[in-house]
Protein backbone atom coordinates (compact mmCIF):
# COMPACT_ATOMS: atom_id res chain seq x y z
CA UNK A 1 0.00 0.00 0.00
CA UNK A 2 1.30 3.88 -0.83
CA UNK A 3 0.14 6.10 2.19
CA UNK A 4 -0.40 9.43 1.13
CA UNK A 5 -2.18 11.83 3.31
CA UNK A 6 -4.62 13.84 1.48
CA UNK A 7 -5.85 16.23 4.32
CA UNK A 8 -3.45 16.90 7.57
CA UNK A 9 -5.90 14.88 9.50
CA UNK A 10 -7.06 12.31 6.70
CA UNK A 11 -4.92 9.59 5.91
CA UNK A 12 -5.79 8.13 2.20
CA UNK A 13 -3.92 4.43 0.93
CA UNK A 14 -4.12 2.94 -1.99
CA UNK A 15 -4.21 -0.43 -2.70
CA UNK A 16 -0.71 -1.06 -4.74
CA UNK A 17 -2.66 -4.25 -6.24
CA UNK A 18 -5.12 -3.32 -9.39
CA UNK A 19 -8.58 -4.76 -9.93
CA UNK A 20 -9.66 -5.12 -13.40
CA UNK A 21 -12.70 -3.50 -13.72
CA UNK A 22 -13.48 -2.97 -17.61
CA UNK A 23 -11.84 -5.44 -20.36
CA UNK A 24 -9.75 -8.17 -20.34
CA UNK A 25 -6.65 -8.41 -19.66
CA UNK A 26 -4.67 -8.87 -23.20
CA UNK A 27 -7.10 -9.61 -24.99
CA UNK A 28 -8.49 -6.69 -27.73
CA UNK A 29 -11.55 -7.16 -29.15
CA UNK A 30 -15.46 -5.40 -29.87
CA UNK A 31 -17.19 -7.87 -27.89
CA UNK A 32 -18.51 -5.92 -25.03
CA UNK A 33 -16.57 -7.44 -22.16
CA UNK A 34 -13.63 -6.38 -24.17
CA UNK A 35 -11.72 -3.16 -24.92
CA UNK A 36 -8.99 -1.97 -27.06
CA UNK A 37 -6.58 0.19 -26.70
CA UNK A 38 -8.56 2.48 -24.07
CA UNK A 39 -7.41 6.24 -24.09
CA UNK A 40 -9.40 7.92 -21.89
CA UNK A 41 -12.43 7.31 -19.34
CA UNK A 42 -14.76 9.76 -17.25
CA UNK A 43 -16.35 8.25 -14.01
CA UNK A 44 -19.35 9.71 -12.70
CA UNK A 45 -20.93 10.05 -9.35
CA UNK A 46 -22.66 6.48 -9.39
CA UNK A 47 -18.90 5.28 -10.02
CA UNK A 48 -20.21 4.79 -14.01
CA UNK A 49 -17.30 4.51 -16.01
CA UNK A 50 -17.45 5.96 -19.84
CA UNK A 51 -14.78 4.72 -21.52
CA UNK A 52 -13.32 6.02 -24.93
CA UNK A 53 -11.04 3.28 -26.98
CA UNK A 54 -8.73 4.04 -29.81
CA UNK A 55 -9.42 0.73 -32.18
CA UNK A 56 -12.74 0.02 -31.73
CA UNK A 57 -14.00 3.85 -32.71
CA UNK A 58 -16.53 3.77 -29.93
CA UNK A 59 -17.70 4.99 -26.58
CA UNK A 60 -18.52 2.08 -23.91
CA UNK A 61 -20.88 2.82 -20.65
CA UNK A 62 -19.73 0.39 -18.38
CA UNK A 63 -21.59 0.17 -14.90
CA UNK A 64 -19.86 -0.41 -11.53
CA UNK A 65 -19.56 -4.12 -10.95
CA UNK A 66 -20.82 -4.89 -14.60
CA UNK A 67 -19.14 -7.71 -16.81
CA UNK A 68 -19.44 -6.20 -19.87
CA UNK A 69 -20.58 -2.78 -21.43
CA UNK A 70 -22.76 -1.15 -23.96
CA UNK A 71 -21.68 1.27 -26.67
CA UNK A 72 -23.17 4.99 -25.88
CA UNK A 73 -21.37 6.65 -29.02
CA UNK A 74 -19.91 5.19 -32.35
CA UNK A 75 -20.44 1.83 -33.29
CA UNK A 76 -20.48 -1.24 -31.31
CA UNK A 77 -18.75 -3.17 -33.97
CA UNK A 78 -15.85 -1.38 -33.25
CA UNK A 79 -15.96 0.26 -37.05
CA UNK A 80 -14.62 3.70 -38.05
CA UNK A 81 -15.34 5.91 -40.25
CA UNK A 82 -16.06 9.58 -40.79
CA UNK A 83 -19.74 10.17 -41.11
CA UNK A 84 -21.85 11.51 -38.03
CA UNK A 85 -22.49 8.25 -35.95
CA UNK A 86 -18.32 7.20 -36.21
CA UNK A 87 -15.30 8.29 -35.30
CA UNK A 88 -12.28 7.67 -36.55
CA UNK A 89 -10.00 6.33 -33.23
CA UNK A 90 -12.24 7.90 -30.02
CA UNK A 91 -9.45 10.16 -27.89
CA UNK A 92 -10.96 12.13 -25.11
CA UNK A 93 -14.37 11.80 -23.23
CA UNK A 94 -16.32 13.91 -21.13
CA UNK A 95 -19.98 13.67 -19.86
CA UNK A 96 -22.24 15.60 -18.25
CA UNK A 97 -24.34 15.11 -14.99
CA UNK A 98 -27.29 13.96 -17.52
CA UNK A 99 -25.15 11.46 -19.23
CA UNK A 100 -24.45 13.41 -22.31
CA UNK A 101 -21.11 13.18 -24.07
CA UNK A 102 -18.48 15.39 -25.37
CA UNK A 103 -15.61 12.95 -27.72
CA UNK A 104 -12.71 13.67 -29.50
CA UNK A 105 -12.54 12.26 -32.59
CA UNK A 106 -8.89 12.71 -33.49
CA UNK A 107 -8.00 11.99 -37.11
CA UNK A 108 -11.76 13.37 -38.11
CA UNK A 109 -10.48 16.44 -36.82
CA UNK A 110 -13.43 17.53 -34.71
CA UNK A 111 -15.19 16.97 -31.68
CA UNK A 112 -18.82 15.53 -31.16
CA UNK A 113 -21.73 15.93 -28.78
CA UNK A 114 -23.96 12.64 -28.15
CA UNK A 115 -26.80 13.29 -26.46
CA UNK A 116 -27.72 10.42 -24.15
CA UNK A 117 -29.72 7.88 -25.65
CA UNK A 118 -28.80 9.42 -29.12
CA UNK A 119 -27.74 6.71 -32.00
CA UNK A 120 -25.31 9.70 -33.46
CA UNK A 121 -23.52 12.65 -33.08
CA UNK A 122 -23.26 16.45 -34.03
CA UNK A 123 -19.81 18.28 -34.60
CA UNK A 124 -19.49 20.95 -31.94
CA UNK A 125 -15.82 21.90 -33.07
CA UNK A 126 -13.77 21.38 -35.68
CA UNK A 127 -14.94 21.49 -39.65
CA UNK A 128 -13.47 17.78 -40.22
CA UNK A 129 -10.41 18.39 -42.50
CA UNK B 1 14.94 39.92 -39.28
CA UNK B 2 12.31 39.49 -36.84
CA UNK B 3 10.15 40.83 -38.91
CA UNK B 4 11.42 38.70 -41.86
CA UNK B 5 11.00 35.73 -39.60
CA UNK B 6 7.65 35.72 -38.73
CA UNK B 7 6.77 36.50 -42.21
CA UNK B 8 8.59 32.68 -42.93
CA UNK B 9 6.22 31.44 -39.91
CA UNK B 10 3.35 32.12 -41.79
CA UNK B 11 4.43 31.35 -44.97
CA UNK B 12 5.30 27.50 -43.58
CA UNK B 13 1.53 27.48 -41.61
CA UNK B 14 3.05 26.81 -38.43
CA UNK B 15 1.04 29.34 -36.31
CA UNK B 16 -2.09 26.61 -36.47
CA UNK B 17 -4.89 26.08 -38.65
CA UNK B 18 -7.80 28.42 -38.77
CA UNK B 19 -10.04 28.75 -35.90
CA UNK B 20 -12.76 26.81 -36.80
CA UNK B 21 -10.50 24.25 -37.19
CA UNK B 22 -8.94 21.11 -35.28
CA UNK B 23 -5.44 19.20 -35.28
CA UNK B 24 -5.61 15.66 -34.42
CA UNK B 25 -7.68 16.72 -30.76
CA UNK B 26 -6.99 14.76 -27.79
CA UNK B 27 -8.15 16.20 -24.36
CA UNK B 28 -11.20 17.60 -24.03
CA UNK B 29 -12.01 19.19 -20.61
CA UNK B 30 -16.35 20.60 -19.99
CA UNK B 31 -17.17 23.35 -17.62
CA UNK B 32 -20.54 22.18 -16.64
CA UNK B 33 -21.67 25.92 -15.33
CA UNK B 34 -21.12 27.51 -18.82
CA UNK B 35 -21.48 24.81 -21.04
CA UNK B 36 -17.51 25.86 -22.41
CA UNK B 37 -15.39 23.20 -23.87
CA UNK B 38 -11.44 22.94 -23.88
CA UNK B 39 -9.70 20.71 -26.47
CA UNK B 40 -6.34 20.15 -26.74
CA UNK B 41 -4.78 19.97 -30.37
CA UNK B 42 -1.98 17.34 -30.25
CA UNK B 43 -0.50 17.82 -33.57
CA UNK B 44 -1.72 21.77 -33.75
CA UNK B 45 0.74 21.82 -30.09
CA UNK B 46 -2.76 24.55 -29.09
CA UNK B 47 -5.93 24.59 -26.69
CA UNK B 48 -8.67 25.82 -27.86
CA UNK B 49 -12.00 27.06 -25.76
CA UNK B 50 -15.18 26.62 -27.16
CA UNK B 51 -17.95 28.59 -25.87
CA UNK B 52 -21.45 26.49 -26.20
CA UNK B 53 -23.03 26.75 -29.60
CA UNK B 54 -19.95 28.85 -30.74
CA UNK B 55 -18.59 27.46 -34.45
CA UNK B 56 -15.26 28.95 -33.93
CA UNK B 57 -12.57 28.48 -30.86
CA UNK B 58 -10.15 30.70 -29.55
CA UNK B 59 -6.82 29.87 -28.53
CA UNK B 60 -6.33 29.98 -24.77
CA UNK B 61 -2.67 28.04 -24.73
CA UNK B 62 0.40 27.31 -26.91
CA UNK B 63 -0.37 28.37 -30.86
CA UNK B 64 3.04 29.40 -31.19
CA UNK B 65 4.58 25.99 -32.89
CA UNK B 66 5.41 22.51 -30.91
CA UNK B 67 8.51 23.55 -28.29
CA UNK B 68 9.59 24.19 -24.65
CA UNK B 69 9.44 28.10 -24.57
CA UNK B 70 7.01 29.47 -22.29
CA UNK B 71 4.34 30.53 -24.79
CA UNK B 72 4.31 27.46 -26.67
CA UNK B 73 3.08 23.34 -25.90
CA UNK B 74 4.31 20.17 -27.62
CA UNK B 75 1.70 17.49 -28.05
CA UNK B 76 -0.38 18.27 -25.36
CA UNK B 77 -3.17 15.83 -24.56
CA UNK B 78 -4.94 15.38 -21.91
CA UNK B 79 -6.16 18.61 -20.25
CA UNK B 80 -7.96 19.32 -16.67
CA UNK B 81 -9.80 22.60 -16.14
CA UNK B 82 -8.96 23.58 -12.45
CA UNK B 83 -11.80 26.00 -11.95
CA UNK B 84 -10.36 27.00 -8.66
CA UNK B 85 -7.37 28.55 -9.95
CA UNK B 86 -9.26 29.61 -13.36
CA UNK B 87 -6.14 27.47 -15.18
CA UNK B 88 -5.82 24.76 -17.44
CA UNK B 89 -3.50 21.60 -16.50
CA UNK B 90 -2.08 20.27 -19.34
CA UNK B 91 -0.53 16.74 -20.04
CA UNK B 92 2.62 18.39 -22.02
CA UNK B 93 3.39 14.82 -23.86
CA UNK B 94 6.38 16.15 -26.59
CA UNK B 95 7.94 17.47 -23.73
CA UNK B 96 7.68 15.34 -20.77
CA UNK B 97 6.06 17.88 -18.24
CA UNK B 98 3.01 19.08 -16.48
CA UNK B 99 2.11 23.17 -16.87
CA UNK B 100 -0.19 25.11 -15.33
CA UNK B 101 -1.56 27.97 -17.72
CA UNK B 102 -4.14 30.30 -16.09
CA UNK B 103 -7.11 31.04 -19.02
CA UNK B 104 -6.06 34.89 -19.85
CA UNK B 105 -2.04 34.33 -19.23
CA UNK B 106 0.16 34.20 -22.40
CA UNK B 107 2.62 32.06 -20.72
CA UNK B 108 2.78 28.55 -18.59
CA UNK B 109 3.97 27.94 -15.33
CA UNK B 110 6.21 24.51 -14.69
CA UNK B 111 4.20 22.22 -12.29
CA UNK B 112 6.23 19.30 -12.54
CA UNK B 113 8.37 17.39 -14.95
CA UNK B 114 10.98 18.83 -16.80
CA UNK B 115 11.32 22.36 -17.63
CA UNK B 116 13.85 21.68 -20.65
CA UNK B 117 11.88 19.02 -21.86
CA UNK B 118 13.80 16.11 -20.75
CA UNK B 119 12.44 12.81 -20.13
CA UNK B 120 13.39 10.12 -17.38
CA UNK B 121 12.49 7.80 -14.63
CA UNK B 122 13.64 10.04 -11.30
CA UNK B 123 10.79 11.12 -9.02
CA UNK B 124 10.98 14.46 -10.34
CA UNK B 125 10.56 13.67 -14.24
CA UNK B 126 7.91 11.96 -16.64
CA UNK B 127 8.32 10.38 -19.88
CA UNK B 128 5.53 10.89 -22.01
CA UNK B 129 2.90 11.87 -19.78
CA UNK B 130 -0.80 11.38 -21.28
CA UNK B 131 -2.86 12.27 -18.22
CA UNK B 132 -3.20 14.39 -15.60
CA UNK B 133 -5.80 15.53 -12.97
CA UNK B 134 -6.30 17.10 -9.58
CA UNK B 135 -8.19 16.17 -6.74
CA UNK B 136 -10.20 18.78 -4.55
CA UNK B 137 -6.93 19.25 -2.55
CA UNK B 138 -4.75 20.74 -5.52
CA UNK B 139 -2.71 17.48 -5.44
CA UNK B 140 -1.87 16.31 -8.78
CA UNK B 141 -1.91 12.57 -10.44
CA UNK B 142 -0.10 12.01 -13.78
CA UNK B 143 -0.36 9.10 -16.06
CA UNK B 144 3.24 8.58 -16.56
CA UNK B 145 2.56 6.84 -19.96
CA UNK B 146 6.02 5.18 -21.37
CA UNK B 147 7.42 4.95 -17.71
CA UNK B 148 4.46 2.76 -16.73
CA UNK B 149 3.33 4.09 -13.54
CA UNK B 150 1.00 6.90 -11.76
CA UNK B 151 2.57 9.75 -10.49
CA UNK B 152 1.25 11.44 -7.48
CA UNK B 153 2.53 15.10 -6.49
CA UNK B 154 1.39 16.84 -3.56
CA UNK B 155 0.22 20.23 -4.07
CA UNK B 156 3.36 22.33 -4.81
CA UNK B 157 6.14 19.71 -4.56
CA UNK B 158 7.91 18.61 -7.74
CA UNK B 159 8.63 15.53 -6.02
CA UNK B 160 6.66 12.48 -7.28
CA UNK B 161 5.38 9.22 -5.61
CA UNK B 162 4.72 5.89 -7.36
CA UNK B 163 1.10 5.03 -6.69
CA UNK B 164 -0.01 2.54 -9.23
CA UNK B 165 2.75 0.49 -11.72
CA UNK B 166 6.03 0.00 -11.65
CA UNK B 167 8.81 2.36 -13.00
CA UNK B 168 9.94 1.29 -16.14
CA UNK B 169 8.10 -1.57 -16.39
CA UNK B 170 5.56 -2.74 -18.76
CA UNK B 171 3.45 -5.81 -17.81
CA UNK B 172 0.41 -7.52 -17.00
CA UNK B 173 -0.32 -8.38 -13.99
CA UNK B 174 -2.32 -6.79 -11.14
CA UNK B 175 0.84 -5.13 -9.74
CA UNK B 176 1.91 -3.59 -12.84
CA UNK B 177 0.61 -1.40 -15.57
CA UNK B 178 1.36 -1.14 -19.61
CA UNK B 179 1.70 2.04 -21.17
CA UNK B 180 -1.44 4.00 -19.07
CA UNK B 181 -3.30 6.58 -20.85
CA UNK B 182 -5.14 8.15 -18.30
CA UNK B 183 -6.14 8.25 -14.79
CA UNK B 184 -9.74 9.29 -12.93
CA UNK B 185 -10.54 9.43 -9.10
CA UNK B 186 -14.48 8.55 -8.08
CA UNK B 187 -16.49 9.79 -5.40
CA UNK B 188 -14.65 7.20 -2.60
CA UNK B 189 -10.81 8.89 -4.31
CA UNK B 190 -10.15 5.21 -5.50
CA UNK B 191 -8.22 5.52 -8.71
CA UNK B 192 -9.27 4.30 -12.58
CA UNK B 193 -6.50 3.60 -14.59
CA UNK B 194 -6.18 3.45 -18.26
CA UNK B 195 -4.01 0.36 -18.54
CA UNK B 196 -4.11 0.77 -22.57
CA UNK B 197 -1.47 -1.47 -23.66
CA UNK B 198 -3.71 -4.35 -21.34
CA UNK B 199 -6.76 -3.18 -22.76
CA UNK B 200 -8.27 -3.11 -19.58
CA UNK B 201 -8.95 -0.14 -16.64
CA UNK B 202 -7.82 -1.06 -13.31
CA UNK B 203 -9.03 0.36 -10.53
CA UNK B 204 -7.13 1.79 -7.23
CA UNK B 205 -9.04 0.95 -4.06
CA UNK B 206 -8.69 3.99 -1.33
CA UNK B 207 -8.73 3.03 2.30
Amino acid sequence: MTNIFLASSLPVQWDDTGITVAGTTGSSSSASDRLSYPYDLAVDSSKTMYIAERDNNRVQKWLAGASSGSTVAGQSSGAGGSALNYFNRAGGVAVDSNGNLYVTDPFNHRVQYWASGSSTGTIIAGTGI
Amino acid sequence: MSFSKCNICLALGVQGTALNQLNTPYGIALNENSGTIYISEYSGHRIVEYLSGASSGTVVAGGNGAGIGNTQLNGPFAIYLDLTSNSLIIANRGVNNIVKWVLGASTWTLLVGSGSGSSGSSSTLLNGPCGVILDPLGNIYVADTSNHRIQFFRKGQTNGTTVAGVTGVSGSTDLLLSGPYAIRLDIDNSLYVADTNNQRIQKFTSY
